[in-house]
């Protein structure tokens, strides 16, 4: 009895990427990894200070793209408000991005990793990833007084976020002159805070 | 003489033609570029111009036919007057042994001016001629860093070298003007991008202007050595861009 729940257990797991050509491992990672490096470099583009603004706004749209819908949210955290994490919808994180009170701006997203793919009630194929976010955020401003001479003043804010995003795989297909071309499309849903450390 | 008037109009005609469709040959295998674009608006004036000013400038006596008569008969008449016009001078003179020859009009007069304009005509059509010449020798010289293989290659070659620059310029006011310049050698806004892997499985379908936009982005032509290849319209433009991912 042992045994056959086992194997009915193995054979469920192996159907999972056997149906409808659901591409190996090794792809679906990549295909994960690549959408989130992508997301990374928009979020990066979005804070620094150096963007122009035109391209700024832009990438907010080219950063909600990733998402399955546009209602998704994502989780901040201030560490000097006792690690309260507040929920915000994707264009307004966005834009309080693009608009931070500092001289200069760094996001960093690094280490992606994937946790367990598994089917959803609707056929999609869903994960959660997880990614470490470095932020760092300052203020210089310089004053040069006669009496005193040049001052600089500095202040700034830091952390280290790791963060859980929702990972969505679904097959799309596009009708394009009469050929139909398909493929499996990633789409992030809801990004949450899991801890937050003071740099 | 209306016959030889429409000679003439056919005789510009096949010449307009023949460049018009040597042009297009040439555009066809090239593209279009700044120097093309002087050639036509240059030889297309200069051709204009020759018919126009042949036609101004020839003689009443060429397009009316009866005017010619008229005018022939005045002419002989007129040598007669510039005979006695002789007689009279010799007379003013005093019986002077020097005598002016002045030649009375005659109809061989009326022919050589009319050989006179078409040979004139013949050499504003060499000078279009050279001028086309003289645009495609620049445009070859100065501009023909794509060779004259097919048109599939050189758009090929275009939009990577385009895309090329899209990332050198990322984050600038060349970024915009660089996906312009691409999108002009799109059909439509509607042409769509595919990405694929090396094994032809498809990552990704996009509109152009979406795929311009994210260009940089690690699932599209970020690192600039992907493969690219077009699929174009019976105009030359691309009607379907493929990016072929090396990773």
């Amino acid at each position: 009895m042992r045994l056959t729940i086992i194997i009915f257990l193995i054979h469920s797991v192996l159907n999972v990427f056997a149906q409808s050509n659901f591409p190996d491992k090794k792809t679906i990672e990549g295909k994960i990894i690549s959408k989130l490096e992508t997301l990374g470099s928009q979020i990066s583009i979005i804070g620094d200070k150096a963007t122009l603004p035109k391209k700024a706004r832009e990438s907010i749209d080219a950063a909600i793209d990733n998402f399955i819908d546009s209602e998704r949210t994502v989780e901040v955290s201030y560490i000097t408000s006792d690690a309260k994490t507040i929920k915000r919808g994707l264009r307004e994180y966005f834009t309080k991005l693009m608009n931070l009170n500092y001289n200069d701006v760094t996001v960093t997203w690094t280490n992606p990793s994937i946790v367990n793919v598994k089917q959803d009630s609707l056929g999609r194929y869903v994960c959660v990833a997880t990614i470490v976010q470095y932020f760092r955020a300052s203020n210089k401003i310089e004053v040069d007084d006669p009496e005193i001479g040049l001052t600089i003043y500095q202040n700034g804010y830091s952390d280290q976020v790791t963060k859980l995003i929702e990972v969505y795989m679904q097959e799309r297909t596009i009708q394009n002159n009469g050929e139909t071309l398909k493929f499996w499309e990633v789409l992030l849903g809801d990004i949450k805070v899991l801890h937050t450390k003071k740099l | 003489m209306k016959k030889r008037i429409l000679l003439i109009v056919l005789f510009y005609l096949i010449l307009s033609g023949f460049f018009v469709d040597t042009l297009l040959i040439s555009i066809e295998a090239t593209g279009i570029d700044v120097f093309k674009i002087i050639t036509i608006t240059i030889g297309s004036i200069g051709g204009i111009w020759a018919i126009i000013h042949h036609f101004m400038t020839l003689p009443k006596e060429v397009i009316d036919n009866k005017s010619i008569e008229t005018n022939n008969k005045s002419a002989e008449d007129d040598g007669k007057e510039h005979e006695n016009e002789i007689e009279v001078f010799d007379n003013e003179i005093g019986g002077n042994t020097i005598q002016k020859q002045i030649k009375p009009i005659t109809i061989n007069d009326t022919k050589k001016s009319k050989k006179n304009k078409i040979m004139i005509a013949i050499l504003y059509v060499v000078l279009v001629v050279l001028l086309f010449s003289i645009g495609y020798f620049l445009h070859s010289k100065f501009s023909s860093d794509i060779p004259l293989i097919n048109k599939q290659e050189i758009v090929t070659n275009k939009i990577k070298n385009y895309l090329i620059k899209l990332l050198e310029n990322q984050n600038t006011i060349n970024e915009f003007k660089i996906r312009d310049s691409i999108m002009d050698l799109c059909s439509s806004e509607q042409v769509i991008v595919v990405v694929t892997d090396k094994s032809n499985d498809t990552l990704n379908v996009e509109g152009i202007s979406v795929f311009l936009r994210d260009v940089a982005m690690p699932d599209h032509y970020n690192n600039g050595n992907d493969s690219v290849s077009v699929v174009l319209d019976s105009f030359g433009f691309i009607n379907r861009l493929t990016i072929i991912k090396k990773y």
